[in-house]
């Protein structure tokens, strides 16, 4: 078996990747666990988690680090925001879901894991939760709507540092099903620019997701 | 000189145009409870003391919120309260989150935010359970599950009983078959109790074969348990009849308790119903047509679950179209109605009726087709879609199951 760090908190094991698990011995989503050097490894699987995916497929900038804030948009039941807290130890996850029923999973997870914040609520309207948040360093989306670019931006803007960088992943299907993918990047691409962001990365994931892509954006001054 | 205040997840804060803080109130333990009001957009006696303390010193006071502006007016008619829902003030606030609340309170900020942001989401978890359309999309659901199996159960059980008591193969009736084979199951008793005295069918004593008693009472407790089934359908449609009528009464009256618990399945619920529009309302259900229709541009369904209505059943199918787009007219003002007002409108099923024998009288025989020569205002899609149908037909195949499309 052959280790590898890769990241603050981040391993490479042979060919998966891993978090530290911050709750030694609770699993969130059946994962294996694995002892290395008196710490115990989350296997993170890139079919579960986009952001995972992004980072097998060759994620350069990668902003999470261990004192980050985060604003995760879409926390969905936490198999994400699990890793990301497992990163960011001394930071804090603002998770914001809208559906009761995931967040109902979503809080099993955060009720063991202090660095996660759960918000019921909907994310594109963020003056509904701007008293619940502060400023991040990380706002990080994977919402599956029509206006996924628009309320990353929204949320971009009000939450984001000057040095904030911003993870979208795009769902070309929920969109439009009826366009080509690349056609749906293309333009979100520039909706991003219009925005006044700069996509620093761009990472489709296939064949973890199939017409997904991941941008990594940041300020343009 | 004026003053800033913003929301926090730990309280009131007061800022005044240097960024220094002048004034606060915190939540301290009773975090949750203001969260909940904040978040309720309720306007609490702390907030109103604290701006009140803050206009004896400044002209001004500067609100970030998203509560509306008259909520204030109320209380400070001067005309210096001013509500905004984004400051720089606020930005500044969230900007240095740590050190402001950190000289402000000595508490652990992670750990305060974690418990009380839990309890506050699954109070919230609690409230938005609407029980009556869980009910609803709950019973309606069995009741097809229990339509499927019972289906596929009495098939089994006439197969079984057949070489024993062909003469009843002609009772039609599934629930009278598996009540008699569950109460009386042997030819002897069927005779005697008389149970087929109003029905077509009698038992010809020529057929009767020998079987042993152990044989029947293997046959007697598999009838049971599908004549239970038959029973359970029966208080399942007496129970969603009564639901609707509860819940929906003018969706009753329009569609049905059927159909209407058919659609509130679908959609999740009956407010999800009442904010959809009608034209989608008349394709719920055909998802598979309308999204082959968007790929490859075929004719789109004209209508879905809306079909079942007996008013569109019952109808020629040269009106179908023309019907199912009124009918989902009126049940989406119907649903509109029991969702958001609650009123009954008895009139909705007159107007509808009304217009379905206007539409009938009107269309008494079905129209010939357009010359396709003569059709010069043809518009894109249908070029298309022409073009389309000459070439081989490329079908996707992939069912769409619940979940997997979005209105």
């Amino acid at each position: 078996m052959q280790v590898i760090e890769i990241g603050e908190n981040v391993y490479q094991i042979d060919n998966s990747i891993a978090t530290v698990n911050l709750t030694p011995g609770i699993q969130v989503y059946q994962e294996k666990l694995i002892e290395y050097e008196g710490k115990e490894l989350r296997i993170w699987n890139p079919r579960r988690s986009k952001l995972a995916a992004a980072i097998v497929k060759g994620l350069h900038t990668f902003p999470f680090k261990h004192d980050s804030k985060v604003l995760y948009l879409g926390a969905s039941a936490g198999t994400t925001p699990s890793h990301i807290s497992d990163i960011c130890v001394d930071g804090r996850v603002y998770s914001v879901e809208f559906s009761p029923t995931m967040m109902r999973d979503f809080l099993d997870v955060s009720g063991n894991r202090e660095n996660l914040f759960a918000i019921l609520n909907d994310a594109t309207r963020p003056h509904n939760y701007q008293h619940l948040v502060e400023k991040v360093d990380v706002v990080y989306s994977d919402v599956a709507q029509a206006t996924q670019t628009q309320l990353f931006l929204d949320n971009f803007r009000l939450f984001g540092k000057d040095d904030c960088v911003g993870i979208l992943m795009i769902k070309a299907r929920s969109i439009d099903v009826t366009r080509k993918p690349n056609d749906i990047f293309k333009e979100e691409k520039k909706r991003l620019k219009e925005g006044g962001l700069k996509v620093i990365e761009e990472i489709k994931l296939d064949p973890y997701e199939k017409d997904h892509i991941a941008f990594i954006c940041e300020k343009n001054f | 000189m004026k003053a800033f205040i913003t929301t926090t997840s730990f309280g009131f804060i007061a800022l005044d145009e240097e960024f220094s803080i002048v004034d606060k109130f915190l939540f301290d333990e009773r975090q949750v409870e203001f969260l909940e009001k904040v978040e309720k957009r309720e306007l609490t006696d702390e907030e109103v003391e604290l701006i009140g303390r803050l206009l004896e010193d400044y002209d001004e006071v500067i609100i970030e919120t998203n509560k509306s502006k008259s909520v204030y007016d109320a209380l400070f008619d001067q005309g210096n309260v001013f509500v905004e829902n984004f400051t720089g003030h606020g930005d500044y606030v969230r900007a240095n989150f740590d050190e402001i609340i950190s000289s402000l309170t000595d508490v652990d900020i992670g750990k305060s935010l974690n418990s009380s942001y839990n309890i506050l989401a699954s109070r919230k978890i609690r409230e938005s359970v609407k029980t009556n359309d869980v009910m609803i999309v709950e019973t309606i659901n069995s009741l097809d599950e229990i339509e499927e199996s019972s289906g596929k159960l009495i098939e089994r059980l006439r197969e079984w009983c057949t070489p024993i008591l062909p003469e009843l193969d002609k009772l039609h009736n599934h629930e009278l078959y598996s009540r008699i084979i569950a109460e009386y199951t042997s030819r002897e008793n069927i005779i005697e109790s008389n149970v087929l005295d109003n029905t077509h069918v009698s038992l010809n004593p020529d057929y009767s074969v020998d079987i042993g008693e152990a044989d029947l009472m293997i046959i007697r407790s598999f009838a049971k348990s599908v004549y239970s089934l038959y029973e359970t359908r029966n208080t399942l449609e007496e129970f969603i009849d009564s639901k609707i009528r509860e819940v929906a009464p003018n969706m009753y009256d329009v569609a049905g308790a059927n159909l209407s618990a058919k659609l509130i399945a679908h959609t999740n619920g009956l407010e999800n119903l009442a904010k959809l529009p009608s034209s989608t309302v008349q394709i719920i259900g055909a998802e598979k047509a309308i999204f082959r229709h968007l790929k490859t541009g075929e004719n789109p369904p004209k209508h879905g679950l809306i079909f079942q209505h007996p008013l569109i059943r019952g109808s020629n199918w040269w009106v179908r179209g023309k019907l199912a787009r009124a009918v989902a007219g009126k049940i989406t003002i119907a649903a509109r109605k029991d969702a958001f007002s609650g009123d009954y409108d008895p009139g909705l099923r007159v107007e509808l009726e009304e217009r379905i024998d206007e539409i009938k009288k009107a269309h008494p025989f079905p129209e010939r087709k357009k010359n396709k020569k003569d059709d010069s205002g043809d518009n894109g899609r249908k070029k298309k879609g022409k073009k389309e149908r000459g070439k081989k037909k490329k079908r996707n195949k992939k069912k769409l199951r619940k979940g997997e499309y979005t209105y």
